[in-house]
C-alpha cells in the first residue's frame, strides 16, 4: 500500500515535468517545505472545487469555472480571466512571481488563510495536469 | 529689490485688470450655460481648452496589476489620501485580497499619488470637480461615492446600471466609450440598451 502511494506521488512528480524550470524549482521548494516527494493532482482538484471554506469568495470555481480549460470571469468585476489549463493556455503558470501572488491572494479569498506548501503544490499539480 | 517689488506690483495690476475683463466676459457664458455641464453642452473646442483632458500617463505596472481585475481608473479620479488608503488596505480590497509584493505596491502607490487629483505632478483640471466635492476630512475609496460622481449619475435609472451588460457603476468603460482615454464627456456615453445620454 505504501509502495502504491509512493508510486502515485512519483507519477504526480512526473506530470510536473510540464512545468518550466522556474516553476519546477518553485514546486521543489514547496515539496521540501512540505516534506513530500511530489504532489497529487487529485488533492489539488478537491481543494480547487471545494465550496464555502471560510473565505469571502465561495470557491476557486466562482471565477475560474469548474473546467480549467474554460476562460473565467472575475465574479465581481466581470473581467475576463484566461484559462488556467496549460493545455489550452501555454502562458499559464509560466511566471513564478505571478503564480505566487495569485496563490496567496486566492487562498485568502476562498479559504480565508494562506495555503500550506502542500496545498499550493497540489493545486499547481492539478492545474498542470489539465 | 524695491524696483523688483514695484515691477511685480505693476504686473499684478495688469493681471487683475485682465482677469476683470475675462470674468465680465464669462458672465455671458455662465448665463448661456448655467448648469454644471456648461462646457460640455457648449462649443467643443472651448470645452477641451477650458476643462482640459482627463488623459493621464498610464503606468504599465498599474495597468498590469490593477487593470487585470478591473478598469484602470485614472489616478486623478481620487485625491492622494484616498489612494494611500486604498493601497494600504489591499488585503481587503472591496472584499478581495489584492496584495502585492511590498516593492511593487510602493511603485504603484508612487504613481497613483503623483498623478492624484491633488498630486502636484501635473494639474488635471478635468478632475477637480471630483476633488472639490470631497469633504476635506473624508478619504473615499470608492470613486462612485464621491459627491460629484453621485450627482452626475443620479438620474440614470437603476435598471440601466444593474443590467448584465453593465452590472455596476464601477465599470466606467461599459457606458463611457472613451473612459480609457480619460474622457468621460457626454459625447462618449452609450449605455447598453439605452443609447446616448444627455441630461
Amino acid at each position: 500500500m505504501k509502495k502504491m502511494l509512493l508510486t502515485g506521488l512519483l507519477l504526480a512528480g512526473a506530470l510536473q515535468a510540464g512545468a518550466n524550470p522556474a516553476l519546477q524549482t518553485y514546486m521543489n521548494e514547496l515539496a521540501a517545505e512540505a516534506g513530500v516527494k511530489g504532489f497529487a493532482p487529485a488533492r489539488g482538484e478537491t481543494i480547487f472545487h471545494a465550496k464555502d471554506q471560510g473565505g469571502k469568495s465561495p470557491s476557486c470555481t466562482s471565477c475560474h469555472t469548474a473546467d480549467l480549460r474554460n476562460a473565467g470571469e472575475n465574479a465581481k468585476t466581470g473581467k475576463w480571466i484566461d484559462p488556467l489549463a496549460p493545455s489550452v493556455n501555454p502562458k499559464s503558470l509560466t511566471d513564478v512571481k505571478n503564480v505566487q501572488k495569485w496563490l496567496r491572494r486566492n487562498f485568502r479569498d476562498v479559504y480565508g488563510r494562506e495555503g500550506t506548501a502542500q496545498e499550493k503544490g497540489d493545486v499547481l499539480a492539478y492545474i498542470l495536469s489539465r | 529689490m524695491k524696483t523688483t517689488h514695484f515691477k511685480n506690483d505693476l504686473i499684478m495690476t495688469a493681471v487683475t485688470a485682465f482677469l476683470a475683463v475675462i470674468s465680465s466676459l464669462s458672465i455671458a457664458t455662465t448665463t448661456l450655460y448655467a448648469d454644471d455641464d456648461r462646457y460640455e453642452h457648449g462649443n467643443r473646442i472651448f470645452w477641451e481648452k477650458g476643462r482640459g483632458s482627463g488623459m493621464q500617463p498610464m503606468n504599465a505596472q498599474y495597468k498590469a496589476e490593477c487593470g487585470s481585475c478591473h478598469f484602470a481608473y485614472q489616478p486623478g479620479l481620487l485625491p492622494k489620501r484616498s489612494w494611500e488608503k486604498v493601497m494600504t488596505n489591499l488585503a481587503d480590497h472591496f472584499g478581495t485580497d489584492a496584495t502585492l509584493e511590498p516593492a511593487d505596491a510602493a511603485k504603484i502607490t508612487a504613481y497613483l499619488t503623483d498623478y492624484a487629483a491633488d498630486g502636484g505632478k501635473a494639474e488635471y483640471r478635468y478632475y477637480q470637480k471630483f476633488n472639490r466635492s470631497i469633504p476635506k476630512n473624508d478619504a473615499p475609496m470608492r470613486i462612485s461615492e464621491i459627491p460629484y460622481f453621485v450627482k452626475e449619475h443620479n438620474e440614470i435609472p437603476l435598471r440601466a446600471i444593474k443590467q448584465d451588460a453593465v452590472k455596476s457603476l464601477a465599470h466606467c468603460q461599459k457606458c463611457h466609450a472613451t473612459a480609457e482615454q480619460g474622457n468621460y464627456g457626454e459625447g462618449g456615453i452609450n449605455i447598453p440598451g439605452f443609447g446616448r445620454w444627455d441630461d
